[in-house]
C-alpha cells in the first residue's frame, strides 16, 4: 500500500492538477505513439516511449521485444508483439528498426504488421551527469500498406529530447528526468508540438522503475500516465509496462489507477554491449 | 578475442531467435488480413481527411455468424458499433463503422452539436477496433486492435479535393457561443421554428470549404468563387457538366464568395439559402427536398472535376468541389410547420366524421394541429353545404351576419358559421397554437343549442365541407383558409322502418355506430333487427361500401351478402372481429350501406331497404405514430430492372416483394439477401443522443435492425419492455447499423437476412433508441407499400414480403 500511495503521488505531481476529459488528443496521440514507437532500451535510451537523450552508445546493440494480448480469434489466441533492433553506430546517433506483428500463440505470424525506422542523434553532450544532454531524433512509419517507397507515403515523427541525469549521491541510484516536445509531418505538414515528460530511477544497474507523462502543457486535456519496472540481469532484461492506467474518478474527480483504459506489455532485451566491452577493453589495454 | 567471438555468435543467435518469432509461416486467413480499414473512397490507407467514413472489412472469422465490431477510443469508450453476419467465407465485406471522423464535441459542453475542428497541418488520430463473437459472447473471438491514422489537410504541390460542406450557424440556445457552424445534411422546411418560437436556424443553409485551390490552370490565383445550389439528381457530376443550364437542374447560385480569409483556402460559413425568403420550400416532397452544392472555383458555371497530372487515370489537381456527388449534400426536411391537421371526433376522442339526424345530442368536435395563425388571432370555423362549392371559381363569399347564417340551412346555398373565435392553445413555440376538442355540431331537435343542426329533415345523407376562415373575414381565399370537403356527413335515418341495426343480440340498442376490429370489449358485431308485422318473409342482405343509390341498381360490388334469412328477429349480420374487418377507418372507407334485399332479386329497387352504419376509428388499432420509410432493399444501386418507383427509392433499390433464394439482390457485404438501406430523404424528427456523450472525439450512433413476421407481431399492439427481441426477429438476432451523425439518417448497407429468406410478410422495425421497444416518434418501421402508403393508411402494408 506505501509503495502504491507512493506511486500515486508521484503521479499527481506529473499530473499539474489538470482537468480531464475522456480520449483527448492527448490520449489519442499517446496511443499513436505506442503504436509506432521502438522498443527503447527501458531507462537507458528512452523511458517506456518517451525518448532519452542518451543514444545506445558507439558500437552497442539491444534487441527488446514487447507483447501485448489482444485476445482472441476464433479460439486461438493473438498477440501484439514488436521487436526493435537498434545499433550504436557512434557515440552519440543509434539506428533503429522496429517490426510490429501480430502473432498466434503458436508463434504463427498473421497478416497484420508494420515497421518502423529510427534514428536519434544526440546533439548536446558535455558530461554524462547533472547538465542535460539533448538529442534530436525520428521515427518513420508508412501511410500506405507498409510501403516506404515514395516519400509522400511516408510519415516522420521528429522529436526533440532533453534528458537530465541525476545520480542520487551514488551511481548506484541514479534518477533521470526527460522532456520531449515533438511532431508529426507528411509532405510538407506538420502537426502541433506534442509534449511529454518521463522520469526514471536506476538502482544498483538491476533495478529501473519508470513513470512517463504524455500530454503535457495542453491545460483542456488529459495526460497519459504510464508505468514500468523493468530488472535487468547481465545482458538480458524483463519488465512490464502499464499504460494509460490513470484515470479520473468520475465521482470525485480524483486520479487513481483505472483498468478501464489500461494495456499492459510486457517487455524483454538482450543487449549486446559490444561497444562497452571494446572500450573496457581498451581502456585495460591501456593501462597495462 | 575469445569474448569477442562469443558475443557474436549469440548475437546472431538471439537475432535468429527473435527472427524465428516473426517468421513463421503465416497461418492462412480467407480473405487475407483479419482486419482491414477504408476510407471513403474505399482504398486502404491511414490518411483520412475529417469528416471522413471508415470502412472496416472482418476476414478469417465462422462462417454465417453474428460478430460485433466496435471502434474504441485511446480510453475504450464506444465510438461506435455494428453487429452484423459473415458470409460463407467467414468475412464481412466494407461496412462503414465510423462516419465523418474529426467531428469534434466541445469540451465545455458536450451536448452542443459537434463541430468540425480542421488540423492546423497533419494530426495523428488514434482508436481501437475490437471483433466479438456474438454467438458465443466473444468466447471464441474477442480480438482489439491497435490503429492510428493520420487526419490530413494533404497541401502538397498538387491541388487536393476541395472540402465543401452545408452547415447551419448556432445561435443560442443551440450554442452557448453565437457564430458558430456546425456541419449539417438536414435542414427544416420553410417555417420551421426553434423551441423559443424563433426561426429555426436550419431554415438557413450555409457552405463553408476547405482546402480550396488557391492557384489554377497557368498560375492564376483565386480569389473569389461561385456556389450553386442544384437539385440532386442521385447521378454524380461530371467533368464540363454545365452548372447554368436552368432546365436541368439551377436552383440557386451565390456568386463572387471571396476566399482564402485566414491564408488557408478557406470559405467562411457563407449564407446559400434563407429558407424563409424566396424561394421557399413547403411541406418538401421526395421530388423537391435533396440538393447538392457545388463550388466553381474558376467560376466559369461548368463543373471542373480537374486534372490527372500523373497519368493514372485519377484526377489529382482539382479544381471544383462538390457536397453531394452521387448522394445529396443536404435534404430539406418536411417538418410540422406548414402542416395543418384536422380531425374530426366525437364524444370519446374517436375519429368520427359522421352524425345521424334527428335529435343525436352527441356532439361532433373538431380538432386542428398547427392552426397557421397567432395564438389570439380570431380565425372562423364554417360548415356548408358540400353542393355549393365551385371548383371553377375556388372562391365564394361566406355570410356571417345574421342569426340565419349558420348550419342550420336548407341546404340551399347559404353558408353557415359554426364557430366564432374559437380559443386556440400554443404550449410549444416550436409549433403553431392548436385547437383542441371543440364542439363543432349536433343533430338535436329539442332543447337546441349552438351547435345543433336544424335544418328540415333529410332524406339522403347530407354533406358538409368545412372552411376554417384563417384570415377570419367572412370570405374563403383560396390560398389562405383551409377547405376540407365532405368533411361531415348528417347520416339519414329512416324513420320507423322495419329494420335496424343494433349492437347487441337481444335488439334492444340500436346504433348506427360500430367499433372497428379489434376493440376489445367493443361493439364490433353489427346485429340486424327484423320486425315484419306481416307475413314472415325472407330476405338477402349485402354490405356494401356507401353510395348514391338509383333503384335498378345491380346489388353487385358487396363487401359480403348474408342470404337465408327470414322474418322477424335479430341476427348478427357483420363480425367485425372475423373474416371482413376494418382497421383504422378513415372518412373515405368508414361508412357502409347494409342493403336489405327483400325481393330477393339481386337489385336495389321499391320495396328494398337500405340502412348506413358507420366504423368507428377507435384506438384499438392505433399503429405507432413514427416513420415509416421503405428500409428493405436488394442492394443493387441503381439497377433500373429491379423494382424501383421513385427516383430515390430506384437509387437504393427498395423493394417489397424479394424471392426466397435472394439471387437476385446484391451478394456484397453476407451474401445475398436482404439489405437494410436507410433513406436519407424521410423527414425524422429525432435526434438520438450518442452512446458517450464526452467532449473529444464525436461518438457515433448506431442503431438496432429487427425483421419480424407482419402475420404474428401485432404492430398496432406497441410499447412493451422487450417486444423486440432475438426471439421475434425472424432471423434469429437483430443487426446493429451505424447511422451518420450529421444528418441522423443515413447509414451504408447491411445484409439484415441472409438468403434463402422464409417465404412471408414482414416488417422491418428500427430501434433507434436501442431500448427493444417501439417508441413514438423515435424509431423507424418499414411498412410501406410501393405506392408510398404506410400502414397507417391500410393495414395490409408490410415491409416486405417473400415469394
Amino acid at each position: 500500500m506505501k509503495l502504491r500511495k507512493m506511486v500515486l503521488t508521484a503521479i499527481m505531481v506529473f499530473w499539474a492538477c489538470q482537468t480531464v476529459s475522456a480520449a483527448s488528443k492527448q490520449s489519442e496521440f499517446a496511443l499513436f505513439k505506442r503504436s509506432i514507437n521502438p522498443d527503447y532500451n527501458w531507462g537507458e535510451n528512452g523511458v517506456i516511449t518517451v525518448p532519452k537523450a542518451m543514444p545506445a552508445g558507439k558500437g552497442n546493440i539491444y534487441l527488446a521485444g514487447s507483447a501485448q494480448d489482444s485476445g482472441t480469434v476464433e479460439g486461438d489466441r493473438i498477440f501484439l508483439t514488436s521487436v526493435t533492433g537498434v545499433v550504436g553506430t557512434s557515440d552519440d546517433v543509434e539506428f533503429g528498426y522496429t517490426r510490429r506483428q501480430f502473432i498466434w500463440d503458436n508463434l504463427d505470424r498473421t497478416d497484420l504488421s508494420m515497421d518502423t525506422y529510427s534514428f536519434k542523434a544526440r546533439i548536446f553532450h558535455m558530461t554524462d551527469s547533472i547538465i542535460p544532454q539533448i538529442a534530436l531524433g525520428m521515427n518513420a512509419v508508412s501511410l500506405n500498406d507498409n510501403e516506404f517507397d515514395r516519400q509522400e507515403d511516408i510519415l516522420f515523427n521528429p522529436y526533440l529530447a532533453v534528458t537530465m541525469r541525476v545520480p542520487l549521491f551514488t551511481e548506484k541510484a541514479v534518477l533521470s528526468a526527460t522532456a520531449v516536445a515533438e511532431s508529426i509531418y507528411n509532405e510538407g505538414e506538420t502537426s502541433d508540438l506534442y509534449f511529454s515528460a518521463g522520469a526514471d530511477l536506476k538502482l544498483f544497474d538491476m533495478l529501473y522503475l519508470m513513470a512517463e507523462v504524455q500530454g503535457m502543457g495542453k491545460e483542456d486535456e488529459d495526460q497519459v500516465v504510464n508505468l514500468g519496472a523493468k530488472v535487468k540481469m547481465g545482458w538480458v532484461s524483463l519488465g512490464v509496462a502499464v499504460y494509460n492506467c490513470i484515470q479520473e474518478d468520475v465521482s470525485t474527480g480524483d486520479p487513481g489507477f483505472s483498468d478501464d483504459s489500461s494495456d499492459v506489455r510486457a517487455y524483454a532485451l538482450v543487449e549486446i554491449p559490444l561497444g562497452k566491452m571494446f572500450s573496457k577493453s581498451e581502456n585495460k589495454t591501456d593501462t597495462n | 578475442m575469445k569474448i569477442k567471438f562469443n558475443l557474436t555468435v549469440l548475437f546472431f543467435a538471439v537475432t535468429a531467435m527473435a527472427l524465428s518469432l516473426v517468421a513463421c509461416d503465416k497461418r492462412p486467413i480467407p480473405g487475407d488480413l483479419i482486419l482491414s480499414t477504408y476510407n471513403s473512397d474505399m482504398e486502404e490507407t491511414r490518411e483520412f481527411a475529417p469528416m471522413d467514413t471508415l470502412y472496416v472489412k472482418i476476414a478469417g472469422m465462422k462462417a454465417n455468424s453474428f460478430y460485433r465490431i466496435s471502434a474504441l477510443d485511446a480510453d475504450n469508450n464506444l465510438i461506435n458499433k455494428i453487429e452484423a453476419r459473415t458470409n460463407e467465407d467467414g468475412v464481412i465485406d466494407p461496412t462503414p463503422l465510423w462516419y465523418d471522423m474529426g467531428l469534434k464535441v466541445d469540451a465545455d459542453d458536450p451536448t452542443l452539436p459537434p463541430s468540425l475542428v480542421w488540423p492546423s497541418g497533419i494530426e495523428p488520430g488514434a482508436f481501437k477496433i475490437n471483433v466479438k463473437s456474438l454467438y458465443d459472447n466473444g468466447e471464441s473471438t474477442d480480438f482489439t486492435q491497435d490503429m492510428w491514422i493520420v487526419y490530413t489537410r494533404a497541401e502538397g504541390d498538387t491541388n487536393p479535393k476541395p472540402v465543401v460542406y452545408s452547415c447551419y450557424l448556432g445561435t443560442p440556445p443551440v450554442t452557448k457561443a453565437p457564430g458558430v457552424f456546425y456541419p449539417e445534411n438536414a435542414f427544416k422546411e420553410t417555417g420551421t421554428k426553434d423551441i423559443n418560437g424563433n426561426e429555426d436556424p436550419k431554415t438557413r443553409v450555409y457552405v463553408k470549404a476547405d482546402r480550396v485551390p488557391t492557384k489554377i490552370g497557368n498560375n492564376v490565383t483565386v480569389t473569389k468563387v461561385d456556389f450553386y445550389v442544384l437539385k440532386f439528381t442521385g447521378d454524380t457530376f461530371k467533368n464540363g457538366d454545365d452548372l447554368t443550364d436552368s432546365s436541368r437542374y439551377v436552383l440557386h447560385k451565390t456568386a463572387n464568395v471571396a476566399i482564402d480569409e485566414d491564408g488557408n483556402g478557406t470559405v467562411t460559413g457563407t449564407l446559400l439559402w434563407d429558407l424563409n425568403d424566396a424561394p421557399t420550400r413547403i411541406n418538401p416532397n421526395q421530388d423537391n427536398m435533396a440538393y447538392s452544392i457545388v463550388m466553381d472555383v474558376d467560376r466559369d458555371g461548368v463543373y471542373d472535376l480537374g486534372m490527372d497530372t500523373d497519368s493514372d487515370g485519377l484526377a489529382d489537381h482539382f479544381i471544383d468541389g462538390v457536397d453531394g456527388n452521387g448522394s445529396p449534400g443536404f435534404i430539406i426536411q418536411n417538418t410540422p410547420a406548414n402542416d395543418v391537421f384536422v380531425k374530426i371526433t366525437d364524444i370519446n376522442g374517436d375519429e368520427v366524421n359522421v352524425i345521424t339526424e334527428n335529435n343525436n345530442a352527441n356532439h361532433l368536435f373538431i380538432n386542428i394541429d398547427n392552426v397557421p395563425v397567432g395564438v389570439s388571432d380570431p380565425i372562423g370555423v364554417f360548415l356548408i353545404n358540400s353542393d355549393v362549392y365551385s371548383p371553377a371559381t375556388n372562391q365564394f363569399q361566406i355570410s356571417n351576419t345574421g342569426d340565419t347564417a349558420d348550419v342550420r340551412d336548407d341546404g340551399n346555398g347559404t353558408m353557415g358559421l359554426a364557430l366564432t373565435n374559437p380559443t386556440l392553445t400554443e404550449n410549444d413555440p416550436r409549433y403553431l397554437p392548436y385547437l383542441a376538442s371543440t364542439k363543432l355540431l349536433n343533430t338535436k331537435t329539442t332543447g337546441l343549442d349552438d351547435w345543433s343542426y336544424t335544418g328540415s329533415a333529410i332524406n339522403v345523407h347530407k354533406k358538409l365541407d368545412l372552411i376554417i376562415d384563417l384570415g377570419n373575414d367572412g370570405y374563403y381565399d383560396k390560398d389562405e383558409d383551409i377547405f376540407i370537403e365532405d368533411a361531415i356527413t348528417i347520416l339519414d335515418v329512416p324513420v320507423a322502418p322495419v329494420y335496424k341495426t343494433c349492437t347487441d343480440s337481444a335488439g334492444t340498442s340500436y346504433s348506427e355506430f360500430f367499433d372497428e376490429s379489434n376493440t376489445e370489449g367493443g361493439s364490433s358485431i353489427v346485429y340486424l333487427k327484423a320486425v315484419q308485422d306481416g307475413p314472415q318473409l325472407p330476405y338477402n342482405v349485402y354490405v356494401i361500401k356507401d353510395k348514391n343509390w338509383t333503384a335498378g341498381d345491380y346489388l353487385t360490388g358487396e363487401l359480403f351478402s348474408v342470404t337465408g334469412l327470414s322474418g322477424s328477429g335479430t341476427n348478427p349480420i357483420w363480425d367485425l372481429n372475423g373474416t371482413y374487418q376494418v382497421i383504422n377507418p378513415t372518412m373515405a372507407n368508414n361508412t357502409y350501406d347494409i342493403v336489405i334485399d327483400n325481393n330477393m332479386d339481386g337489385l336495389y329497387d321499391a320495396g328494398d331497404s337500405i340502412l348506413t352504419i358507420v366504423i368507428l376509428n377507435t384506438q384499438a388499432n392505433a399503429y405507432p405514430r413514427l416513420t415509416y420509410v421503405n428500409i428493405a432493399s436488394g442492394g443493387s444501386f441503381g439497377n433500373i430492372w429491379e423494382q424501383h418507383w421513385t427516383v430515390y427509392s430506384e437509387f437504393c433499390d427498395y423493394r417489397d416483394v424479394f424471392i426466397k433464394s435472394g439471387l437476385d439482390t446484391n451478394p456484397y457485404g453476407a451474401g445475398y439477401g436482404v439489405k437494410a438501406v436507410f433513406n436519407p430523404y424521410f423527414s425524422w424528427f429525432c435526434n438520438p443522443n450518442p452512446a458517450t456523450p464526452v467532449a473529444g472525439l464525436y461518438y457515433g450512433l448506431y442503431v438496432d435492425v429487427y425483421i419480424v413476421n407482419a402475420s404474428t407481431f401485432d404492430l398496432a399492439n406497441y410499447g412493451h419492455v422487450n417486444e423486440l427481441n432475438d426471439t421475434v426477429d425472424v432471423t434469429g438476432r437483430h443487426s446493429t447499423l451505424v447511422v451518420q451523425p450529421s444528418c441522423y439518417n443515413g447509414a451504408g448497407m447491411m445484409n439484415i437476412w441472409k438468403a434463402p429468406m422464409t417465404p412471408g410478410s414482414y416488417y422491418v422495425i428500427v430501434d433507434v433508441n436501442r431500448n427493444g421497444r417501439i417508441d413514438e416518434g423515435v424509431d423507424i418501421i418499414d411498412a410501406v407499400k410501393k405506392d408510398g402508403t404506410t400502414i397507417l393508411d391500410d393495414p395490409t402494408a408490410v415491409g416486405f414480403t417473400v415469394e
